[in-house]
């Protein structure tokens, strides 16, 4: 009987159909989409800790000189360590979280289960903030909401810039019309990155979690509660510091205000634009030209 | 037998029926005679033996599962107000403490196609067995002699995972496991890293990591954990999906490097 069955493994016509990906593809797109949450995580966590340092503008600064230090160097590092895992991993996660799952923590309210639930809630959550702060804060970020929005020509620092590190954080998270904090489209903006700093927090320390148990280093339902407890301490610290460094750009933020000591390192290194004159603040274009150019002048003349 | 004060003498349940696999399911309700040692399966065999609903109607009997009536063969597994169960190990007074007026609800299981009423076709679970080749290979043109020894730790080790009785109770539970999806699920892992230890069990062992590695394999695990909080034998099915994931993680470096 045994050789009947052992030779011919006999498919039922319920059972669903199995088609492994040649070279266990499926096992190495997963575990890299773990390695990458990895790479991912300890970009977030030291950037939170250079940001953290906002509460300094001074010294804010001078990291942000020793990043940029890097010069055209630095764009292949953010591409390399922070972007593409980061892509991998949204891209694999997203597959995860569509892939034919049932949520049911309501009815299994296990501990487990909730961690398991808002995992994939924060990760939706991140998705969206990532995008948002991208696109209104980074360099590669798409001038072009600020265009479509005019944003740019109310606002001094449409995004962050490299050389005014402090005010053009403060001044792309607060919204243009208004620099008060209690200004309700401020209050959202903040109240984004707040729930962004702490989503990423818990993303990244249960991540930690369940990588452990994936990888197989953590086995006993012991181990498994031992490293919980590492984990935890991980979030609470790096939760800390994004606090810290929220507080330093949103709340206790003072926009336009550009740091005194630019520790001689700073240089003006955007190029001299030629303004049009007569650019009206509706123009799109005048993020690009006159806007840059003119808040540069400024800013010099002020310091 | 002196009944406690909450319970009642009658206990109603609400019960989704489904007359065939590809019909609507729908509710009834019973009101069964109850006594303080009953369980949900000695209440489904009152209505067998008089299948008039709640409201007067004579039905045909819901038809379920049960077998063993000792929570060892898993056939009476179902939802009982709303988790996964086995009947035959449900007290109704454990259930009802404190709401003796509120009805139970019975379901079918979810992950599983319904055939009628309860019963489920559970043989999905049974294709994954013979799939990793849940077995130990015996067969040889000649006499093998006693089998090899087992000592005493491996077997306190592997007598709890031996005690699994395929009720599916941890795949109902799972969120990653669906009648969509080809996830092989905690019972499998569980069952695999068994026949793993296994001294001629281990034969097998490449051609298993073969399979767990692949689509639905231990990487789709999401460690939501339900799995094991609902495990009725309380097997450790989170420590064999630990063994599980580190099996992988060597494999696919010795694969990498060896094979």
């Amino acid at each position: 009987m045994t050789t009947a069955m052992e030779g011919s493994v006999g498919k039922h016509p319920s059972a669903p159909d199995y088609s492994s990906p040649p070279g266990q593809l499926h096992f190495w797109l997963r575990r890299i989409h773990s390695l990458a949450g990895l790479a991912f995580g300890g970009f977030v966590a030291f950037h939170l800790t250079v940001n953290a340092t906002s509460l300094s503008p001074a010294v804010y600064q001078q990291e942000v000189n020793n990043i940029h230090a890097l010069g055209p160097n630095l764009g292949f590092v953010e591409f390399t360590f922070i972007f593409l895992p980061l892509l991998i991993h949204v891209l694999y996660g997203l597959y995860i979280t569509s892939s034919g799952v049932k949520w049911n923590a309501v009815h299994y309210n296990y501990g487990g289960n909730i961690r398991y639930t808002l995992q994939r809630v924060s990760g939706l959550v991140l998705l969206v903030f990532l995008a948002y702060h991208l696109a209104t804060l980074h360099r590669w970020g798409l001038g072009l909401i600020y265009g479509l929005t005019h944003w740019s020509a109310l606002s001094s620092f449409p995004w962050f810039h490299m050389n005014f590190a402090y005010t053009s954080t403060v001044d792309a998270i607060k919204t243009p019309y208004s620099h008060n904090p209690w200004f309700w489209a401020n209050i959202l903006s903040d109240g984004l990155y707040f729930l962004g700093v702490w989503a990423a927090v818990y993303h990244l320390a249960n991540g930690l979690w369940t990588a452990a148990i994936a990888w197989g280093l953590t086995i006993t339902a012991k181990a498994q509660r031992r490293w919980g407890n590492v984990c935890v301490a991980i979030g609470v610290v790096v939760g800390i510091i994004g606090t810290i460094a929220w507080l330093g750009v949103t709340v206790l933020g003072k926009p336009g205000v550009v740091p005194k000591k630019n520790s001689g390192t700073m240089v003006l290194s955007a190029p001299a634009r030629k303004v049009t004159p007569g650019v009206t603040p509706l123009n799109l274009h005048a993020y690009t030209t006159g806007i840059r150019a003119r808040t540069e002048k400024k800013t010099l003349q002020g310091a | 037998m002196i009944a406690p004060a909450d319970i009642k003498k009658t206990v109603k349940l609400n019960i989704l029926r489904q007359d065939t696999p590809d019909t609507h399911p729908y509710w009834q309700q019973f009101e069964v005679p109850c006594t303080p040692s009953s369980n949900v399966t000695s209440l489904l065999r009152s209505i067998s033996a008089n299948p008039v609903t709640a409201e007067g109607a004579q039905v045909a009997p819901p038809a379920y599962e049960a077998s063993c009536l000792e929570e060892v063969c898993g056939s009476c597994t179902m939802l009982i107000n709303g988790k996964v169960r086995q009947a035959c190990s449900t007290l109704v007074r454990k259930i009802q403490s404190g709401h003796p007026d509120e009805p139970i609800t019975i379901e079918p299981l979810t992950k599983f196609p319904v055939i009628r009423d309860l019963v489920v076709d559970r043989s999905r679970m049974f294709e994954n067995l013979k799939r990793i080749k849940a077995w130990i290979p015996i067969d040889s043109s000649y006499n093998l002699g006693p089998g090899p020894k087992i000592t005493p730790e491996e077997q306190q080790t592997m007598y709890p995972l031996s005690r699994c009785m395929t009720c599916g109770s941890c795949l109902e539970a799972c969120p990653q496991f669906t009648r969509d999806n080809n996830f092989l699920g905690a019972q499998i892992f569980s069952i695999a890293r068994y026949y793993n230890m296994h001294p001629n069990g281990k034969t097998e062992k490449d051609a298993r990591m073969e399979v767990l590695m692949g689509e639905g394999g231990i990487t789709d695990c999401g460690n939501a954990q339900n799995c094991v909080k609902v495990c009725p034998k309380e097997i450790p099915l989170t420590e064999s999906i630990g063994i599980i994931g580190r099996a992988a993680t060597v494999y696919s470096i010795k694969k990498f490097f060896s094979k």
